[in-house]
């Protein structure tokens, strides 16, 4: 991958990020790294914070103090999301969040608003994400209301992929849909990672997510409270009974 | 029969600027999620603007309609900076108390540089009637209908098929999502601010030989583009235009058969019965999708 390896080894990093929502302090003071080429997850109970680190990251909501987020060694952390988007950062956010009265082509089509200019280059990326997502194919004439959850996610997912994202973010690109409809988007978002877009992944379902990611973030309360490869965290005994939902019990029966 | 469609046309014509002026109050609340009750005082800017620049300054209206269009705009867009984009956060109550004094501010601005006497306007595309068979269809009416549909026409083009019209849309649709696509929000909830301002100001301009100008056009005609913007569901462009045309055909119809004094009272009976029977218009959302 010689892409890879002239960026920077260290694609994101946030040091010491805090987060106030009003009064409330939800993030306190967090270190996270992504380096180019990863797959990297965010773990944690709801309400951990996990939505709130990919909107800040995103350029959505404020952070406070001496918080500091890096892009390609640039820093990014007082931008506008809609400069952010511009660095190559692209967030699926949480609950899909599409343009309802937009028609899948036309919510494609917004996914890649930035890059209006490369015509020939959008239409390329349609063909591709339309074959990554058949079904939004046979839909793209249909308003985004009317999809049903599940072609609403991909939808979410293939928006974010039309910007061409060096980074691509996403909040619990799981939730609601069929066990093998979950498996076909982690098989995507694998595939994606490998031809070079970097993933940070926030999932409820931690146990899919740590097989796919290389590293693990757990988030507890606002504060990562462990870090390590995917699989180390798959393995472990506290992340599994916290996280994976299975008794000590179980795990010794398997 | 022929008083039928003499009536039928003179409501068109009419309810066709209702359109533009209810069109108006729908892309703003799409975008802005709050009723602008300044939009009927952009019609009367709208009507004063074209007095200055064909009557005061004498221009032939070929070069007075852009410059009174593009007065329009400017002053749209000071009354967005001025009154919108500070509560774009505010609560619902607050923004539509500071729609209503921009409007009371416009209005007193106006009538305190003009004085409240009505200002006649001569006519625009003549007076000499059109004979179609046995109907005599005087020029306003035609040119009013295709222009009011001609650029509710224009503006469904340019929201659905441009690049930035998409964009507009989408703004309108989820704000933060269309942020996270790199979409300038401020900017195209400015453009479509300016865009209601100038549909309005248009109305107005096309409304200066029928009605006098006055300071208190805004609120007549106010009335009447929010009636019928809610008739058509207060969501939907074309919704819209139904409604103001509905209104139109309604108003010349109580005029023509009754009184003039059922027409005044059209709109109100409209607003009323929209509101307790058909809370969501001809073409609106039953449920309503603005958090
Ligand atoms: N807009 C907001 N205003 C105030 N508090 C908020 C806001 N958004 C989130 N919070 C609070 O911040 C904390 C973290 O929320 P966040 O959405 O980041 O959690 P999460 O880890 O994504 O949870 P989930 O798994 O349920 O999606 C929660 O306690 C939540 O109540
Ligand atoms: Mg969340």
């Amino acid at each position: 991958m010689p892409i890879l390896e002239r960026m920077s080894n260290n694609m994101l990093k946030l040091e010491n990020v805090f987060v106030n929502y009003a009064n409330i302090q939800v993030l306190h003071g967090i270190n996270i790294e992504v380096k180019a080429g990863e797959i990297v997850t965010i773990i944690g109970a709801n309400g951990a914070g996990k939505s709130t680190t990919l909107k800040a990251i995103s350029g959505l909501i404020p952070k406070t103090l001496n918080s500091s987020i890096k892009f390609l060694d640039e820093d990014i952390t007082s931008l506008q999301a809609e400069k952010v988007v511009e660095r190559g950062i692209s967030l699926s956010p949480e609950g899909r969040r599409i343009f309802p009265d937009l028609t899948v082509t036309e919510n494609l089509e917004m996914g890649a608003y930035l890059r209006a200019k490369d015509k020939e280059g959008v239409k390329n990326d349609m063909k591709e994400v339309f074959t990554m997502f058949p079904r939004l194919e046979e839909r793209k004439k249909q308003s985004g209301k009317t999809l049903s959850g599940g072609e609403q996610q991909m939808l979410a997912i293939a928006r974010a992929l039309m910007a061409k994202p060096k980074l691509l973010m996403l909040d619990e690109p799981s939730t609601g849909l069929a066990p093998l409809i979950v498996k076909d988007i982690f098989e995507i978002i694998k595939q994606v990672n490998k031809k070079g877009t970097t993933v940070l992944l926030v999932e409820q379902n931690a146990k899919i997510a740590l097989s796919v990611a290389d590293r693990g973030y757990v988030l507890k309360n606002g504060n990562i409270v462990m870090e390590d490869t995917g699989k180390n965290l798959l393995k472990n005994e506290l992340i599994r009974a916290a996280y994976l939902g299975e008794s000590t019990y179980k795990e010794k029966k398997a | 029969m022929n008083f039928f469609l003499q009536q039928l046309i003179q409501g068109i014509s009419m309810g066709a600027l209702y359109g533009l002026i209810a069109i108006g109050y729908v892309l703003i609340y799409n975008a802005w999620g709050v009723l602008n009750f300044a939009q009927g005082d952009m019609v009367m800017i709208g009507a004063f603007a074209i007095l200055i620049a064909h009557v005061y300054m004498g221009l032939p209206l070929l070069i007075a309609f852009p410059i009174a269009i593009i007065m329009c705009c400017i002053i749209g867009f000071l009354v967005e900076i001025s009154a919108f984009r500070p509560l774009i956060d505010a609560n619902n109550t607050r923004r539509l108390i500071a729609t209503i004094g921009v409007g009371i501010f416009l209005r007193n601005l106006v009538r305190v540089i003009f004085g409240a006497d009505p200002y006649p306007f001569p006519s625009i595309f003549g007076n000499t009637a059109v004979n179609i068979g046995e109907l005599k269809i005087i020029p306003q009416n035609i040119w009013n209908t295709v222009i009011g549909f001609g650029l509710v026409i224009l503006l469904s083009i340019f929201l659905k098929q441009t690049h930035i019209g998409k964009s507009m849309r989408a703004t309108a649709q989820d704000r933060e999502a269309a942020r996270l696509m790199g979409i300038n929000v401020k900017k195209n909830m400015s453009i479509t601010f300016i865009i209601s301002s100038a549909l309005g100001g248009f109305a107005g301009m096309l409304i200066c030989p029928v009605f006098f100008v006055i300071p208190t056009l805004g609120t007549l005609m106010g009335n009447k583009g929010f009636a019928g913007a809610l008739l058509g569901g207060i969501t939907s462009n074309p919704g819209s235009m139904i409604g103001g045309i509905s209104l139109g055909i309604l108003e010349s119809f109580g005029a023509g058969y009754f009184s003039s004094s059922v027409q005044a009272g059209i709109a109100y009976a409209v607003l009323f019965l929209v509101l307790i029977f058909l809370p969501a218009g001809l073409l609106g959302k039953k449920e309503s999708r603005k958090v």
